[in-house]
Formats: structure tokens, C-alpha cells, sequence
């Protein structure tokens, strides 16, 4: 095509040709430059796209702790340390809804070992509400909580997730409580195996930052 | 010579191009809307496709054994199944690495939830076989089964699997069994109860499973193994900083 519009106008030809060439070839050596550049800076970018997702705050007192589902080795016992140390008098936990081995009876459900947990850490039976709507997303479990705290809004809670959750989480608890967001906090919970510094080492790693985008886009264009 | 002469005048010369741009960007134009048009058309079997390269059933006519891993869906019920109808002689389990909740005791571990859910559908303990193994990742499974395999000369295994994990686990067996031993194992993905992959598409956990999938081939398949050591980060340090 190009060939043909030079045949059409030889003017053309001696004035554009090596011009459009030279262009071509500095974008060619920018690309390769930019990839050059996050070659070297991958350490740095990979952590950084990691700490994106983790927007987790300092615990602080509040009146409820709430253990999300999808994390029973790691975020009931951080819910169990906050209310240890004082900074919450009871937890809430959501139930979740039931799959595979679970409807088959193998496998305990979720909020049964959430619970479990937290007793064993300590946590008293009495200060452990399940809440009662099934939930089997992360929008369901903030809509559980805003049910559970309606007829008392002047409560503040702690809700406890993995690290790597606590942006998705904070956008879709915001977007359900509204205006009383302001008396929710988010705590993150640390991985086993892998952090923000490390987690590309691990097929685990790539699974679980991969995904997070995955669904925080997905949420993102639908919510 | 007059100058003109030489060189056309400006406006003459900006047509052409600006013609020959607009041509070009027609013609992008129709092939973005054909091309989408026949993914949108043949969007069905693509999406079929894409599930199904990662599907792989190697039914094997005798297998010696059965070796049943974590994920696949109703993978007891199916095994016992097949030892009553005589596909298979014995069942094989792989010791895995314990999770903080299996060590604290809130959970069985894989293999003793294993034989208690074989033996409640009437497989005999004497026909369970426990591969010692402490085993984390699939990597390490495949080594534990090389090795047991070279102590059982001629045995035949079956591997069961979850539905989209099949690609993953046919690479890993054929990287680390090698022809030697590869052979001598096929593998099964039990489908799941609910969804497959003619439908994934329209289940939300099956979008994330087939997700992940591709993400777990692709680092097996690129990086292999993991590189740095495997931390498990202690709740008791975490109260601590609470204090």
C-alpha cells in the first residue's frame, strides 16, 4: 500500500521514506529501552503492584472484629490477636456459603473452623456471632455486616482479611455501608509461604495477586 | 525549469497521504469488525476450547492403582467406584506437608480425611497404600511418585485430578518421571458438579478456576518451581506487636 502511494507520487517519496524509517526506529529503540527499563526495576514494580492491593490500616479499638471468609489458616487468628489485646469485644462471622467437599459433609464448613479458631485462641463462645445471611462473595459478606450493625449504627468494627484483599474488600464495603463507612477499619492478614517482597517466586504468589486483579477489575466494570 | 515543476504544490501533496491514511484505517477498520464478528459468532467452541486444552482424560483400561489428589471434585466416590467394578486393585494417597490448621488439629490431614471417607465406601484399609512423602507442591508429588514407582516395577497408576488441572500435572509428570516412568501413569480430571467445560463461562468460580489454572501451567511451564523457601509467619509475633 505504502509502495503503490510512492508510485503515485515519486515527489513523495525522497522527502517521507526516511523520515517515517527514522521515527519508526526511535520507537523501536524507546520500546526496547522501556523494556530494558522494567527489566531491571520487575523487583520494584512486582512489590509495588503488590502493595496496591494492600491498603490495611493500624488496628484500632473497635467494638466488633469480623473474620471474612476464604482465609481460615491465617485471618481468625488475627481477629483472635485484636480481641486479645483489647481493641474489640466480640467477633462477627460470616457464613459462608458451602462447596464441594463441605456439601459432601468431608469437609467442616468454614465459619465452623473460623470459629473453632478463635476459640482455641481464647476467644469466649458468648463473643462469637455468625452472622445469618449466606454469603458467597465478599458483597455478600458486606451486606451481612451492614444487616448485622443496622440497628446499631453507632458501632464501629475491624473487619480482618488477607492483606492482599484489603483494597477490594474496603471499595466494596464502602460502596455498601454508604456514608457510615467511616466507622469501619480494615486489618490485613499475612500469607503463609510468601509477602509484597517475594510472592513472584511462588506459583501461589502469581495465583493469588493474578486473581486479585482478576476480580478487583471484574468488580470494578460491575459494581 | 520553474520550481513547481519539480515539486507539487502543498495541498497536492497532503492529499494523497491523508487518502492513502484514511484507505488504511478503513481497511483495519473492516477486518477488527469481521474478525470480531467471527469471535463473537464462534464464541461457543472458542470458549470450549480454552477449557478443554486443559482437560486431559487418560482413562487407563487396568490401572494397578488409583492415586487420588486434594481438589478434585467427588474423587472418593469415584475411586471406590471403580475398585468395586475391578478397574482398580489398590488406591494410592501421597503424605502432604500439614497447614497450620491440619498441625493445630483443626483439620484431618489429607491422608487419614482420605482413608476414613475410602473406608466409609467400603475400600478395605488393606488396599490403601500411603506414600510417605511430606510432599507441598505438585513437584515434589511427582518426585515422591518417581520414586515409588521405581520400587514397583510394571505398576500402572491413575491419576486423579481436579477438572482444569490436568494440563499442569501431565507437564510436571512428563518433566519429572521421564519416559521411563511417565508412561506407566495416566491421568483423570473429575469433571465437577457444577460446571464443565462447555459451560464455565457462566459460572463465576469456574471463571477463577480456569484463571488460575492457566496461571499455575504457565509458572510451571516458564519458572518451573518455586525459587525461594516456603515461611509460614507466626500469629504468636503477630499478638506480640499488638502489645
Amino acid at each position: 500500500m505504502g509502495s503503490r502511494g510512492v508510485q503515485e507520487n515519486p515527489a513523495l517519496a525522497p522527502a517521507q521514506t526516511p523520515r517515517r524509517r527514522g521515527r519508526r526506529w526511535l520507537a523501536l529503540l524507546a520500546f526496547v529501552a522501556l523494556l530494558l527499563v522494567v527489566y531491571a526495576g520487575r523487583s520494584w514494580i512486582l512489590r509495588a503492584a503488590a502493595r496496591f492491593l494492600d491498603v490495611s490500616e493500624p488496628a484500632q479499638a473497635t467494638d466488633y472484629v469480623m473474620v471474612l471468609g476464604g482465609g481460615p489458616d491465617s485471618r481468625p487468628f488475627v481477629a483472635a490477636a485484636l480481641l486479645d489485646a483489647g481493641l474489640a469485644r466480640k467477633a462477627v462471622v460470616a457464613r459462608i456459603h458451602a462447596w464441594g467437599d463441605e456439601l459432601d459433609g468431608i469437609a467442616p464448613l468454614e465459619q465452623e473452623i473460623i470459629r473453632s479458631v478463635l476459640v482455641s485462641q481464647g476467644v469466649l463462645p458468648d463473643a462469637i456471632v455468625i452472622l445469618e445471611r449466606e454469603c458467597k462473595n465478599t458483597f455478600d459478606e458486606a451486606r451481612a455486616l451492614a444487616e448485622f450493625v443496622q440497628s446499631q449504627p453507632q458501632r464501629s468494627v475491624t473487619v480482618v482479611t488477607s492483606r492482599y484483599h484489603t483494597r477490594r474488600v474496603r471499595m466494596i464495603f464502602r460502596k455498601t455501608f454508604g456514608e457510615r463507612a467511616a466507622s469501619l477499619r480494615f486489618v490485613g492478614a499475612p500469607l503463609d509461604g510468601f509477602d509484597e517482597t517475594n510472592w513472584w517466586h511462588f506459583e501461589a504468589g502469581w495465583r493469588t495477586y493474578l486473581n486479585e486483579y482478576l476480580k478487583l477489575a471484574f468488580y470494578l466494570v460491575r459494581y | 525549469m520553474e520550481p513547481s515543476s519539480k515539486s507539487p504544490p502543498c495541498s497536492e501533496r497532503i492529499a494523497p497521504s491523508a487518502k492513502r491514511r484514511a484507505r488504511r484505517a478503513l481497511r483495519f477498520a473492516l477486518i477488527a469488525l469481521v474478525l470480531a464478528t467471527c469471535l463473537y459468532w464462534f464464541r461457543v467452541p472458542i470458549l470450549r476450547g480454552v477449557a478443554a486444552y486443559l482437560v486431559i482424560d487418560e482413562p487407563s483400561p487396568a490401572a494397578d492403582y488409583i492415586l487420588i489428589l486434594a481438589g478434585a471434585d467427588r474423587r472418593y466416590d469415584r475411586a471406590a467406584r471403580l475398585y468395586h467394578a475391578g478397574s482398580a486393585s489398590a488406591i494410592l494417597l501421597m503424605e502432604s506437608r500439614p497447614g497450620r490448621l491440619e498441625t493445630m488439629g483443626f483439620l484431618p490431614s489429607f491422608e487419614t480425611l482420605s482413608q476414613r471417607e475410602l473406608a466409609s465406601r467400603g475400600v478395605p484399609a488393606k488396599s490403601i497404600t500411603v506414600i510417605p512423602a511430606k510432599a507441598r507442591t505438585d513437584w515434589d508429588r511427582a518426585r515422591s511418585l518417581r520414586d515409588w514407582l521405581r520400587q514397583q516395577p510394571d505398576v500402572r497408576v491413575l491419576v486423579f485430578c481436579d477438572r482444569f488441572g490436568g494440563r499442569k500435572f501431565r507437564y510436571i509428570f512428563d518433566s519429572v518421571l521421564g519416559a521411563e516412568f511417565a508412561g506407566r501413569v495416566g491421568l483423570l480430571c473429575l469433571p465437577e458438579r457444577s460446571y464443565d467445560e462447555n459451560d464455565w463461562w457462566q459460572h463465576r468460580e469456574a471463571i477463577v478456576d480456569l484463571f488460575d489454572a492457566y496461571v499455575n501451567l504457565a509458572y510451571a511451564r516458564l519458572s518451573g518451581e518455586d525459587s525461594e523457601e516456603w515461611r509460614e509467619w507466626d500469629p504468636e509475633e503477630f499478638k506480640k506487636t499488638l502489645r
